[in-house]
């Protein structure tokens, strides 16, 4: 328990971050918004992070190496929020093109998780993998600008800021936005000689992170309880 | 100097990622700003586009109206006046032919029925064509007339309500427009319902006006009905001449229940 105190004493936004993905998932389990498919992977996603994140606070608390579930984090979320926007778009090429592209960075981030584990020993090296999560962030951008592009063209979205996906896209967009600039400077800041301290820079991806998880929140409570009630 | 490289790095690192989101954001705003304009643009071509097909639909029905005025004129002024002085040429024959011809079986007698008949018939034509007692007294006389003509010609038992005693005028093309719409309704009811009661109901409110016509026919699947090209176009017709004068037409039928066919008008 001292163990967890002390975390919480010295990360609060990791525990914070943590402990509200837990309004978004009962809020869209209470309106069933999971029944529809984009949110169905939106829903595991939300679920998958809230046990993830408590365990890697609970190895982290215990001074245990959590950097492989931070790893497959990565892969895991950018596999179901692909999944969200193959459901999203209606145009069968962007869909054809998410999913080969996803195909090959799945393949891509299974390789540097595996290469990583070998450095999870030392303690110098054991870094997250930050090519594929570079990669990760400009993909998950291309796929968020084009579900945009397709909503402008389509017009299918009277009112974009009642719609969920739209805001959801609107949070994701930030998140990625912040965190593709972030991910190779950590990489250069992790190995910089003498270490540099970075200092509160160091969690800004989980406030953004944080901020997210709001905007989801956000995005569903005005959704119909009725799952056909909202759309793409 | 490491911590003034730290500060630096920091500072750096602090300037790209508000790069990054003040370049989400916009992204954001434009899509919601692009999207909103662009649903504004298409709702005004939408408007145009019902403003002009309304237009286009106003000209037709006054094109027809007119028309309608000009035949009757016609079949007045020249069929009518030549059938009356054939009339009158015909009885100065008669009295000069001998007691045979004036009989009942008599060729000329027969002629002379027959051109009275004519006469009627055209008469009866070019009222119903350019209703005279719509123009002269309103519609809710015109209607009462119109009525009166079916219960004549027909066993129907067809009532007129009215909730005014002293109803007021309205716009020339409203009253005409719903004179037609109930010839249309009570025309499609005696023709296609098989009923044998009908009541035309004329309810004035402030502001607006209803006409209802209820008829214990047969009754119809209005979808249904809407699909076939030939039937539904007393429908369309009804539809049209209602949204000219910004009507809305609702019906409540089924098959055999009877219909009730309601128009309201903003007045």
């Amino acid at each position: 328990m001292t163990n967890y105190l002390n975390f919480f004493k010295a990360y609060p936004i990791y525990i914070v971050g943590a402990l509200l993905t837990i309004f978004p998932v009962l809020l869209m389990w209470r309106k069933r918004a999971y029944r529809q498919k984009p949110f169905f992977f939106l829903f595991v996603f939300l679920c998958y992070k809230l046990v993830n994140d408590l365990v890697m606070i609970h190895f982290a608390s215990f001074q245990i190496n959590n950097l492989f579930l931070n790893n497959l984090n990565m892969l895991v979320r950018y596999v179901l929020f692909s999944c969200m926007y193959y459901h999203l778009y209606s145009s069968a090429a962007y869909r054809r093109l998410l999913l080969r592209v996803s195909i090959l960075f799945s393949l891509l981030a299974v390789a540097e998780i595996y290469v990583s584990l070998g450095s999870l020993s030392t303690s110098r090296d054991n870094t997250e993998v930050q090519f594929t999560s570079t990669l990760e962030c400009v993909l998950m951008i291309c796929w968020i600008l084009l579900y945009y592009y397709e909503v402008m063209r389509t017009l299918r979205i009277t009112n974009l800021l009642a719609s969920p996906p739209f805001l959801i896209s609107a949070g994701l967009l930030m998140f990625y936005a912040v965190y593709a600039f972030v991910a190779p400077v950590m990489k250069y800041v992790n190995r910089w000689e003498p270490a540099l301290d970075i200092g509160f820079m160091h969690f800004m991806p989980v406030v953004f992170e944080v901020g997210c998880i709001l905007i989801i929140l956000f995005s569903f409570v005005n959704y119909p309880r009725d799952p056909n009630g909202s759309g793409r | 100097m490491e911590a003034a490289d730290s500060e630096e790095i920091r500072n750096a690192m602090m300037m790209g990622m508000l790069a990054m989101t003040i370049m989400a954001v916009f992204v954001i705003l434009f899509v919601i700003n692009y999207q909103k304009r662009q649903i504004a643009q298409q709702k005004h071509l939408r408007d145009l586009e019902n403003r002009h097909q309304k237009l286009l639909l106003d000209t037709a029905l006054h094109t027809e109206e007119a028309e309608r005025r000009r035949i009757a004129q016609d079949l007045h002024d020249d069929i009518g006046t030549m059938l009356s002085l054939t009339k009158f040429s015909l009885s100065q024959v008669v009295p000069a032919a001998d007691a045979a011809a004036r009989t009942e079986d008599a060729p000329l007698e027969n002629a002379r029925k027959l051109l009275d008949e004519t006469i009627a018939q055209v008469r009866r034509i070019t009222s119903e064509l350019v209703p005279a007692s719509l123009e002269r007294f309103g519609l809710v006389a015109a209607v009462e007339e119109f009525i009166h003509k079916i219960r004549d010609n027909s066993r129907l038992d067809v009532r007129f309500e009215c909730n005014l005693n002293h109803p007021p005028r309205l716009a020339g093309k409203t009253e005409l427009s719903l004179y037609r719409i109930v010839q249309e309704l009570v025309n499609n009811a005696i023709k296609h319902s098989a009923c044998d009661r009908l009541i035309v109901r004329l309810h004035y409110t402030t502001g607006s006006l209803q006409l209802t016509v209820t008829d214990n026919g047969r009754g119809f699947d209005e979808n249904g009905v809407r699909e076939l090209p030939a039937a539904g176009h007393g429908l369309r017709n009804i539809e049209s001449r209602a949204s000219i004068i910004d009507g809305v037409v609702t019906y409540r039928t089924a098959p055999g229940e009877g219909c009730e066919a309601k128009v309201r008008v903003r007045v």
